[in-house]
């Protein structure tokens, strides 16, 4: 193959211990049929001099530009003006690839040439950075359901069961044709920005593949992760909810796919806030309770039914009780108070276990 | 085997040109396709006229002749090995010759493994173990020859003498004489906080341990809790201890919450690490702490207390461990009935816990974490529950009023209930409401 059949996103904002593996790992690839764009973020460490070296030693290959910070979205939005290959990948600068990555994509794109994938998904694994240890990516079991052998095609608008899928963007690769076709952007300056993108693109999307052996490392345990923020930044969520409900009630795209999508949306929102709440600090948890009351008094309650009634065929009982405690609280001014403070749940929970324990010690006694 | 691949995929290709493979496993023929070496082989035989020293050894379980390998000089050692193997005497014989050593080592029983990474560095010490000295003649030539059993050369033991005015530091001297691992540092006197600290500051390990220079160990401590803490890249590892009591001359295990569960088997979710906090006693000589946690955190003994320095410094550590695993063993010999020990004073010097407090809380401020904030709280009633149960009768009264306007700053009386009933221990219960009420 002559030209370059995919590039690799890289944003970087303060890198510099982690990027060099990146890049390393890209560069360790089978085959070179790929090109690597770092986006420096307005780093203030030695991310410019590792990125402007690396594209001095493989001009043409890597591109190098810098940005004043505009945040991840914005970052992954540079690249994609500046993207000229068939398909993207987006990379966080602590991620790897195994050496197969780029050879397994291409392969399997050459099978079926009459039939070009808009989307690509991938299954990630986890590497713990603390125990270093790999663990399966979250929803492993779906994916393999889903494509139960690499390469295999769904059509995510007769296949609903795609938006149950974990939001991560990384493991999405991208055709750029698709991408322009539904003038895909990011929404910049915003945290938790892979969970929009996640329905508007499989929503707008014909062909999906899925790969499941390809090899993506991501790695978890590093404290400057979006995961592992928990001041002010936790207020973001609630840009990200508006533009979902946005989406599925007023845009035309997104009414079309209003019946299949409440489910999957309603509950990364109910799981992502009550996780919100529980990391979030001291000082912003009051302020994020309360916005996330005024939002959902707004979520019309026929999604909590919806939530319900499908969640109990996919997640576990203790889960869908959680949703149901969590909805019940938030929509009640009065009860907000125990979200600020956890300590009367959790100690009344434990109260309630240790009761059942003992009636079902002199059960079986 | 998942684990084994990463780690491959992670060296540079460029690096890794001859490789001993010894294994005939197609797995592992295809681990080694991405590293693409120039030449592979099968046989330590082979080697004999090789004349640049091999990139790479790449190991299945008991393959044998690994008495051989050490020899060796290699840049990589990296492998395999089923639950019952050791990894710890194959790392200790190779250290010299290898630059990074990866091990994937199974776990009991299970389809689940822990890993071994080691990468040479040029200090050469693995654990430093750091001894206080004040004045201790008298117990320190068994408590030197108990640790010094163990010859590995990695390690270093500095003993801090805090100014002592009797033979102490010439018996020290004695013992470095014969082994060059001990250490003796003197300083002027400044109280155990003090000399622990100057133990860290000169600590060249990766990871510490404290003795307190009038105690003795098991042989096998350092040795059982080393081996323990490498494999799996533990932050926090520890054992239990027994009483020692002096003047009978018996000694009894104490128990101790912290020594069961799933803290047997590492534990790496830092919600039940810190819970460590409330569960474990203070003991804080019976672990093993990493460097470079105590550095990123600057987590250090605080000179300005007189007693119980210890305290602060293990609810901090426990705070930001990210992993901890225990030894269900009692190898710490804790000597009790000595004249002038923190835990015999029973007046107004308890009331180091205040001064304690004020530490901890601009410590834990920091952090804006509700969660660490009331387990704080717990450690809190806890000590104060403690300290007006042993305090004399005259002071009792002022140090309950004091630790009562203490925990109300924080919370209410039913928030600090619920406390007691989830962390602290309802043991506590009473004490507790004997400070909430000032009923003595």
């Amino acid at each position: 193959m002559d030209r370059e059949i995919i590039s690799f996103i890289v944003p970087a904002y303060n890198a510099e211990v982690t990027l060099h593996r990146t890049i390393q790992s890209i560069l360790n690839q089978t085959s070179d049929s790929y090109r690597i764009i770092i986006i420096n973020d307005g780093s203030t460490d030695k991310t410019e001099e590792i990125g402007k070296a690396y594209s001095q030693k493989y001009p043409g290959r890597i591109t190098y530009v810098y940005q004043s910070n505009r945040g991840l979205g914005g970052a992954r939005n540079h690249g994609i003006e500046l993207a000229d290959t068939e398909y993207i990948s987006f990379l966080d600068s602590d991620d790897w690839l195994m050496p197969h990555y780029v050879e397994h994509i291409a392969a399997q794109l050459e099978k079926n040439p009459g039939q070009k994938p808009e989307i690509i998904m991938t299954l990630p694994q986890i590497y713990d950075e603390n125990s270093k240890l790999i663990a399966d990516w979250y929803d492993q079991p779906l994916f393999r359901e889903l494509f139960p052998e690499d390469g295999a095609y769904i059509n995510p608008q007769a296949d609903s069961r795609i938006y149950r899928t974990d939001v991560n963007q990384c493991r999405k690769i991208l055709q750029m044709d698709f991408v322009k076709k539904v003038h895909f952007r990011f929404r910049e300056k915003v945290k938790w920005e892979d969970v929009f993108p996640h329905f508007y693109l499989l929503s707008n999307c014909q062909i999906c593949m899925g790969i499941g052996s390809v090899g993506f490392y991501y790695r978890k345990g590093n404290s400057n992760q979006i995961t592992a923020s928990r001041g002010k930044d936790r207020m973001d969520l609630l840009q990200v909810y508006d533009d979902l409900l946005t989406y599925l009630q007023e845009t035309e795209q997104g009414k079309a796919h209003e019946d299949v999508m409440r489910y999957p949306v309603m509950r990364i929102m109910v799981s992502f806030a009550n996780e919100g709440i529980r990391m979030a600090d001291l000082d912003t948890r009051k302020e994020l309770v309360k916005a996330l009351y005024r939002f959902f008094k707004n979520v019309p309650e026929a999604y909590d039914k919806v939530l319900f009634r499908e969640g109990k065929k996919y997640c576990g009982k203790s889960e869908i009780r959680q949703y149901r405690i969590f909805l019940a609280v938030i929509r009640n001014r009065a009860l907000l108070p125990i979200f600020y403070d956890y300590i009367y749940r959790d100690a009344s929970e434990q109260l309630v276990k240790k009761v059942f324990r003992k009636l079902k010690h002199n059960e079986t006694t | 085997m998942k684990q084994l691949e990463n780690y491959l995929s992670r060296i540079d290709q460029n690096t890794v040109n001859t490789v001993l493979l010894l294994t005939r496993s197609q797995k592992f023929q295809r681990l080694l396709e991405s590293l693409r070496p120039k030449k592979i082989y099968y046989n330590l035989s082979e080697l004999a006229g090789l004349e640049k020293p091999i990139d790479m050894i790449l190991f299945d379980c008991s393959c044998g002749m690994m008495d051989q390998l050490a020899k060796l000089h290699k840049k990589y050692m990296v492998g395999r090995m089923n639950a019952g193997e050791d990894y710890f005497s194959l790392w200790g014989k190779n250290r010299q010759s290898t630059e990074h050593i990866y091990i994937e080592q199974m776990k009991n029983n299970t389809d689940e493994s822990e890993i071994f990474e080691w990468n040479k560095t040029d200090r050469d010490v693995e654990l430093s173990v750091i001894l206080p000295v004040y004045n201790v003649s008298k117990y320190l030539p068994q408590c030197i020859e108990n640790l010094t059993k163990w010859k590995a050369a990695y390690i270093e033991y500095l003993f801090v003498d805090d100014g002592s005015t009797d033979e102490s530091a010439a018996i020290i001297q004695d013992y470095a004489a014969k082994d060059i691992r001990i250490r003796l540092i003197r300083k002027q006197n400044g109280g155990c906080a003090s000399a622990r600290n100057k133990g860290i500051e000169c600590a060249k390990g990766q990871y510490i341990c404290f003795v307190d220079s009038d105690d003795y160990v098991d042989e096998t401590m350092l040795w059982k809790l080393l081996k323990r803490a490498m494999l799996g890249n533990y932050d926090l590892t520890y054992c239990g201890y027994c009483a020692y009591y002096e003047e009978t001359g018996e000694s009894e295990p104490v128990l101790d919450d912290c020594l069961a569960g799933t803290y047997l088997t590492g534990e790496y979710d830092t919600d039940r690490i810190r819970l460590l906090a409330v569960k474990a006693k203070v003991a804080i000589w019976r672990c093993l702490y990493k460097k470079s946690v105590l550095d990123e955190h600057q987590i250090r003994f605080h000179e300005d207390l007189k007693r119980f320095d210890d305290l602060p410094f293990r609810v901090e550590y426990t705070f930001v461990s990210k992993s901890a695993i225990c030894i269900p063993e009692y190898l710490y010999y804790y000597r009790l009935g000595r004249k002038g020990q923190d835990t015999e004073c029973t007046d107004e010097r308890l009331y180091v816990h205040f001064d304690i407090f004020n530490h901890l809380d601009q410590y834990a401020a920091k952090f804006k974490d509700r969660k660490m904030r009331d387990l704080l709280q717990a450690v809190k009633i806890q000590t104060y529950a403690y300290g007006v149960q042993t305090i004399d009768k005259k002071y009792k009264k002022a140090y309950a009023q004091k630790a009562k306007y203490q925990l109300k700053a924080y919370a209410g009386y039913w928030r600090n209930i619920c406390l007691v009933f989830m962390y602290a221990g309802t043991g506590n219960l009473g004490r507790f409401n004997k400070i909430w009420f000032g009923k003595m």
